[in-house]
């Protein structure tokens, strides 16, 4: 479904990212997980095509992000950081414009917010809702149409573990029969929708593989450990 | 299109439900409203006749001062719209909703635009403030409103292109209306270098203001139009380059897209400026010129010279400023050039475009005038003939159209005339002469308005249309004053100035008092003598300011132009002769030159006439040029009318005497048929406390109400969700 090959992309002098190649398959969840400006954001935003890669291509359903970006933007759903929502506009009126706006059908707010469980609070202004809302409103407006894609950033950041533990249900319900990619610095909030994993490093993907082949690899029990090894610099 | 529509709603939405947006528009009304108190005083001023200009224009147009404050106001309508978004990632999330950077820039600018234009909305108030209190008369000229208001919000709308950029340029909002602001002062104020600084090399094309000024009048001026077109584009390139700014790889083509849409626009003005095609939408059609006037301007046998003389009366500017529009109209429909300059500038100075116009050089000064040249001819348009002011002061009429028009056709005019002077009896030379006691400043002003000037010892030539005996001290002979009989026989004129200075101890008989005498004019040896008109700087003399008679010769003459008249001396007139200038009725005739002038029986009684036309002509003053008439002129003092005299520039005997020869030769002035028309703006009659009402519902009440009306919704609103 989303394949990444060879991406490459640099700020100035500094390496964001270095030749990475990821591909996420139909029904299967990508955890991408890394240190803070490790590069996790830039490649979620070249993988939505809101950001051009210096080189690489970005494919969705085989269709170009650079080159078709619309029509690969219409089988995405994109979860930013912090779901980005009019504090003024309540619920409804703004997942039924980000429907229009994605040009999805009619029906499409009822399915996502059924989805996302957000119906109780759909006639609240966005401003008055808690964190744990606000991310499953983002959470339904990704979910808008139903996409065969998803990718999230940091979908639980800055959420209590109640609020994490709920969202969690909603990502997990989600991501049945899509391809997810998903980032997180936070890999224990996410593991359990995790297939795989891919570990990114100073923008260079040092791994990639189920949770279970990566405890393996780095002989440990515990997924967020082998992850630690994963992270620490190369000696 | 659907991106872009969605994109627009949505902004327009998430807008219009954010309190900052109410609290911008109540500064933007109370702006509007304290220019529109500022133009409520002005019209509703008993004192002072009504502006100039189109209902409105200045309101829409502006002032430096409120386009400081619109400034702000666009400022902050556009600042938000790009920088918030990145700033809190809704930037990200629109652009990987199937929204290109293009949709989503010209969406969120079309919601800004659509805001502003909204706050305009509810100053349509002032024209029912307007509707309420007006005098009659003048119309409502719908288009022209409709025009200002379009063009107000077009130009904005150019202007929040550029704010919009600004926005996509950084990620907070603080820098973007820094950013947006300095934009904004810098196109603004490029356009405004001129008016301060005439020697800076800047196209006044690029005036914001007098775009709108054109706008508001109901001129679809092809330059206006360009320049919010290319500042619009322009700004909506750089902004979506700016939004592509390091996340694209094209954004570098973005950015010379950007120059080459600039370039572009800067040559589409360029082309407008040389060639300023405009649609008057005006319902008087107050910006075309009368088709006369183009089919004249059309044909000038010889390129034509409009030079407009700035009056020091700042009040006067308006007229002043529709001399220009109409002379530039003029300007793009023949060959006439249009400058305009410092009346201390021209040649000579005041004095000398003092004296063409016939005016005083301190009324010129003040009330500026119009030098119109063609092929070698000069004519001065003053103020009196743009504009009709009534006793009140107030504009009545303007006429600035006629005005240059009629001028225009008298120079064009090909009917030559000729007036030929006899010499060789003691006549005041046309040359200069010892003491400037000569007619060579009438001889200059003749020369001046198309009229031959030629010498003649004995029997006028037939190509004379006019002879003129110029002061003579020695009486013309019996076989002069039969040819000049024969002159005025065959329908030539005959214009006789007495001489009023004494010659040997008495007035010299100018020999044709028996000719005269015909036509019903006598002319005595009493000297009119009048002390209601007498100047204290120069005994003997008589200013006539008001003492016209109604006569094609008179025209624009009486209550407007002096004549100075020297001891001139006393006319009869009788059967159908008729008096042409005359001093009032204190006036009377001394016969007694011997002593000091006391009025005693024997004196001619007043008032007493000083220029009389003869009994053939003179039965149908308005009629100006029916052939083979007798036309004959007679003055009581050819010296009123020497160089010495009129050199002091009180007098506007030249003129006079220019109009009588032009007159006599039956070539009058061609008609031109060109209506004068009403000012566009008009009169508020109210007392001081509706006055006060509506100050302060203009400045606070509308204000007000919009924040109220703003938070009432918001609150509902925020109830409901």
């Amino acid at each position: 479904m989303l394949r990444l090959d060879g991406i490459r992309k640099a700020y100035g002098a500094r390496i964001a990212l270095a030749d990475v190649t990821l591909e996420v398959a139909a029904g299967e969840a990508v955890l991408l997980v890394g240190r803070n400006g490790a590069g996790k954001t830039t490649l979620l935003r070249i993988a939505t095509g809101f950001l051009d890669a210096d080189a690489g291509t970005a494919t969705i359903d085989g269709l170009s992000v650079a080159s078709a970006r619309t029509r690969a933007q219409a089988r995405l759903g994109y979860l930013p950081e912090h779901a980005p929502a009019p504090a003024e506009l309540t619920v409804r009126e703004h997942l039924t414009t980000r429907a229009r706006l994605k040009g999805r059908a009619g029906d499409a707010v009822a399915t996502a917010m059924r989805a996302a469980a957000i119906e109780e609070v759909a006639s609240q202004r966005i401003g008055t809702l808690s964190k744990g809302f606000r991310q499953r409103v983002g959470l339904a407006d990704a979910l808008l149409g139903d996409p065969p894609l998803l990718v999230l950033d940091e979908p639980t950041s800055g959420m209590d573990p109640i609020q994490t533990r709920e969202l969690r249900t909603q990502l997990i319900d989600a991501a049945k029969q899509r391809a997810v990619l998903v980032s997180s610095h936070a890999v224990a909030d996410l593991e359990a929708m995790a297939v795989r994993v891919a570990v990114l490093r100073e923008g260079s993907l040092v791994a990639c593989d189920t949770p279970r082949a990566l405890c393996e690899q780095t002989k440990v029990e515990r997924l967020d450990d082998a992850v630690m090894k994963l992270l620490e610099p190369a000696a | 299109m659907r991106a872009l529509y969605w994109v627009w709603r949505r902004e327009l939405q998430v807008t219009l439900r954010a309190p900052i947006i109410y609290i911008v528009g109540g500064l933007f009304l109370a702006v509007q409203g304290i220019a529109f108190a500022g133009l409520v005083g002005v019209l509703s001023d008993p004192r002072k006749p009504a502006p100039l200009g189109a209902l409105l224009e200045g309101q829409l147009a502006g002032t430096l001062l409120t386009w400081v404050l619109q400034l702000v106001v666009l400022t902050l309508l556009g600042m938000r719209t790009i920088a918030d978004d990145k700033r809190g990632g809704a930037w990200e999330l629109l652009l990987t909703a199937q929204v290109g950077e293009g949709a989503a820039v010209v969406g969120k600018w079309l919601a800004a635009v659509t805001v502003y234009a909204l706050l305009w909305m509810p100053t349509l108030a002032y024209l029912g403030v307007v509707a309420l209190f007006r005098a009659d008369g003048g119309g409502w000229d719908v288009p022209s409103i409709a025009c200002g208001y379009a063009g107000a919000i077009a130009m904005g709308a150019a202007l929040l292109a550029w704010a919009v950029a600004a926005s996509a340029a950084t990620t907070t909002s603080l820098a973007a209306g820094a950013l947006g602001f300095g934009l904004l002062i810098v196109i603004f104020l490029a356009g405004e270098l001129p008016s301060v600084w005439p020697e800076a090399h800047v196209p006044a094309v690029l005036s914001v203001r007098a775009q709108l000024v054109t706008l508001s009048r109901g001129e679809l001026a092809l330059p206006a139009v360009v320049l919010v077109v290319a500042l619009a584009v322009t700004g909506l390139s750089l902004a979506i380059a700016l939004a592509c700014a390091g996340r694209r790889r094209d954004t570098g083509r973005r950015v010379i897209a950007t120059g080459i849409v600039a370039v572009i626009g800067a040559l589409a003005l360029a082309i407008a400026t040389r060639h300023p095609a405009s649609w008057d939408v005006s319902a008087a059609r107050r910006n075309s010129l009368d088709p006369e006037t183009r089919a004249l301007v059309a044909a000038l046998p010889a390129p034509a010279t409009i030079t407009i003389v700035e009056p020091t009366l700042g009040a006067l500017a308006p007229i002043y400023d529709e001399v220009a529009r109409v002379a530039d109209r003029m300007a793009h429909a023949g060959p006439v050039r249009v400058t305009r300059v410092d009346p201390a500038a021209l040649p000579g100075g005041i004095p000398a475009a003092a004296r063409l116009a016939g005016v005083l050089p301190h009324d010129l000064a003040s009330n500026g005038a119009v030098i119109v040249e063609l092929a070698g001819k000069r004519r001065a348009v003053d103020l009196l003939q743009l504009a009709d002011i009534d006793a009140s002061g107030s504009i009545a009429q303007v006429a600035v159209e006629r005005a240059l028009t009629g001028t225009l056709a008298e120079l064009a005019q090909a009917a030559p005339v000729t007036a030929c002077f006899t010499t060789g009896h003691g006549e005041l030379p046309v040359t200069h002469a010892d003491k400037d006691a000569d007619w060579s400043a009438v001889a200059d002003r003749l020369r001046g308005a198309g009229i031959s000037v030629e010498l003649i010892d004995g029997a006028p030539p037939a190509h004379c249309d006019v002879v003129v005996v110029a002061g003579p001290a020695a009486p013309l002979s019996a076989d002069d004053a039969i040819a000049l009989q024969a002159v005025v026989a065959r329908g030539g004129g005959l214009l006789v100035a007495a001489a009023s200075r004494p010659i040997n101890g008495s007035l010299a008989p100018t020999g044709l008092e028996g000719l005269l005498a015909n036509e019903g004019i006598g002319i005595t040896d009493a000297i009119a003598v009048d002390p209601s008109l007498a100047m204290r700087e120069l005994p003997g003399a008589l200013l006539v300011f008001d003492g016209y008679a109604a006569h094609p010769v008179n025209a624009g003459f009486e209550r407007a132009r002096p004549t100075l008249w020297y001891e001139p001396r006393a006319l009869t007139v009788s059967g159908g002769a008729a008096s042409l200038i005359r001093a009032s009725a204190a006036s009377w005739g001394e016969r007694d030159r011997a002593h000091r002038p006391e009025q005693d029986p024997d004196d001619l009684a007043g008032p007493i006439v000083l220029a009389a036309v003869g009994s053939s002509a003179g039965g149908a003053p308005a009629s100006g040029s029916a052939a083979g008439a007798h036309r004959v002129i007679a003055l009581g003092s050819a010296e009123s009318f020497a160089t010495s005299l009129l050199a002091g520039g009180a007098s506007a005997g030249d003129l006079w005497l220019a109009h009588a020869i032009r007159w006599l030769a039956g070539k009058p002035a061609p008609a031109v048929a060109v209506a004068a028309r009403a000012p566009d703006q008009v009169k508020l009659v109210m007392t001081a406390g509706q006055r006060r009402a509506v100050i302060a519902l203009c400045t606070a009440g509308i204000p007000l109400a919009w924040l109220l009306l703003g938070g009432a919704l918001l609150l509902v609103r925020r109830r409901r969700a």
